[in-house]
């Protein structure tokens, strides 16, 4: 019983840590990072009653082999690297920095069951989809 | 011209007479790219720009100099609306009713609104189509003589309905041209089939190759405006594009 409350607060814990910190990115970060030298690609979430649709703009990836999916910590890791080094202007424009990379990060659901992940790349955009863990039962119409 | 909430104002001279082309950001950014890709082809000036205390709180520097960044450009026939910003959901009536008030006073000859119309398959569509939607029956022929889709059933939603809904309350000939594009990814490939059925519209040429061929670093660069569009858009009653309409009530 004790355990069961733990892993409930738990999880609603990391769901409400999800939330504040997809309004954190939404409003306060840039979208690079001058530590890794990587660039914060656009992404979407969508939630699907059996499964989770990520996809992500990449632009400048030319293939799949440019592409890394893992997951890790109870989050989808995706790392890019693009086929030339582009610069972009930071500190409003005084000075440019170099960047030939994408990395992201998105917190997962628990419900998730990462091993059935599937991934494609098509003109840019990679799509990676997770099953969910769904408690089946059909209900006989009479 | 103001009201409460918003003032425009101009800086330079416009034409006597003009086509007023929107392109505030929405999805896709398929009216702000494809506006800002007129203004810097079609040898445009900056004549005039839209403040309120209920826009972000920004100030764009270009070439070290301050503008406001929501705009107007003039050019020969033609003046183009563009936003640098999201528009705060809260302020899009009023942008609206300010910008087609001003342009109804300077004797506007038709209003075109530019943008994106969200499709799911967006990624196996190789050149998107765009639809038309038009307020007069003398446009909606226009359209139709030009071979553009003219939109039969549906909703316009957000700030294209705004504009679409003032021009109807004063009736000024106002179309609004739709191409399919991606919701929340910046789409140049949209933006340049709705720049397409603009010149044949207006009867300007237009090259659409550049645009193209910088799709990419477009899609780079216009990251943080797309994610701030998004959330702009996600806050005003959108999305009503895919909804069919009640025929018989």
């Amino acid at each position: 019983m004790e355990d069961e409350f733990f892993d409930l607060f738990r999880r609603i814990r990391r769901e409400v840590d999800r939330m504040f910190r997809e309004m954190e990115e939404m409003f306060i970060y840039p979208m690079f990072d001058l530590r890794s030298r990587s660039l914060e690609p656009l992404v979407d979430v969508r939630e699907e009653v059996d499964e989770i649709v990520v996809t992500v703009d990449l632009p400048y990836v030319r293939s799949k082999e440019d592409i890394d999916v893992r997951f890790s910590g109870g989050q989808l890791i995706i790392e890019a690297r693009m086929c030339r080094h582009v610069r972009y202007p930071v500190m409003g424009g005084c000075r440019d920095a170099e960047f030939n990379r994408f990395r992201t990060s998105i917190p997962l659901p628990n419900d998730v069951e990462i091993e059935g992940a599937k991934a494609v790349f098509r003109r840019g955009i990679l799509e990676v989809r997770i099953p969910r863990r769904v408690r089946r039962f059909r209900v006989k119409v009479e | 011209l103001s009201n409460e909430k918003l003032k425009l104002v101009e800086i330079d001279k416009f034409p006597r007479e003009f086509t007023l082309v929107n392109g505030l950001p929405d999805v896709g950014l398929v009216g702000a790219i494809a506006a800002s890709y007129m203004v810097k082809n079609l040898k445009m000036w900056l004549a005039g720009y839209l403040d309120s205390d209920l826009m972000p709180p920004v100030l764009v520097f270009h070439d070290e100099k301050p503008m406001m960044p929501v705009r107007l450009y003039a050019g020969e026939s033609i003046v183009v609306l563009v936003s640098e910003v999201a528009i705060p959901p809260d302020l899009m009536p009023e942008l609206a009713k300010v910008v087609i008030e001003w342009a109804s006073g300077k004797g506007v000859k038709r209003v075109v609104t530019l943008g994106g119309i969200p499709v799911p398959n967006r990624i196996d569509i190789e050149k998107p189509l765009v639809v038309a939607a038009a307020i007069l029956e003398e446009d909606r022929k226009f359209l139709k003589d030009l071979r553009l889709e003219v939109l039969k059933e549906g909703f316009l939603s957000g700030m294209y309905a705004l504009m679409a809904k003032e021009c109807m309350r004063r009736n000024i000939p106002c179309i609004t041209l739709l191409a399919q594009s991606h919701l929340n990814y910046p789409d140049p490939g949209a933006a340049a089939s709705v720049l397409e059925a603009l010149s044949k519209m207006l009867g300007f040429p237009v090259d659409v190759k550049p645009l193209l061929d910088e799709e990419e670093e477009i899609r780079l660069k216009l990251r943080e405006l797309m994610k701030r569009t998004m959330s702009a858009v996600r806050a005003a009653p959108k999305g009503y594009e895919h909804t069919p309409p009640l025929m018989y009530a």
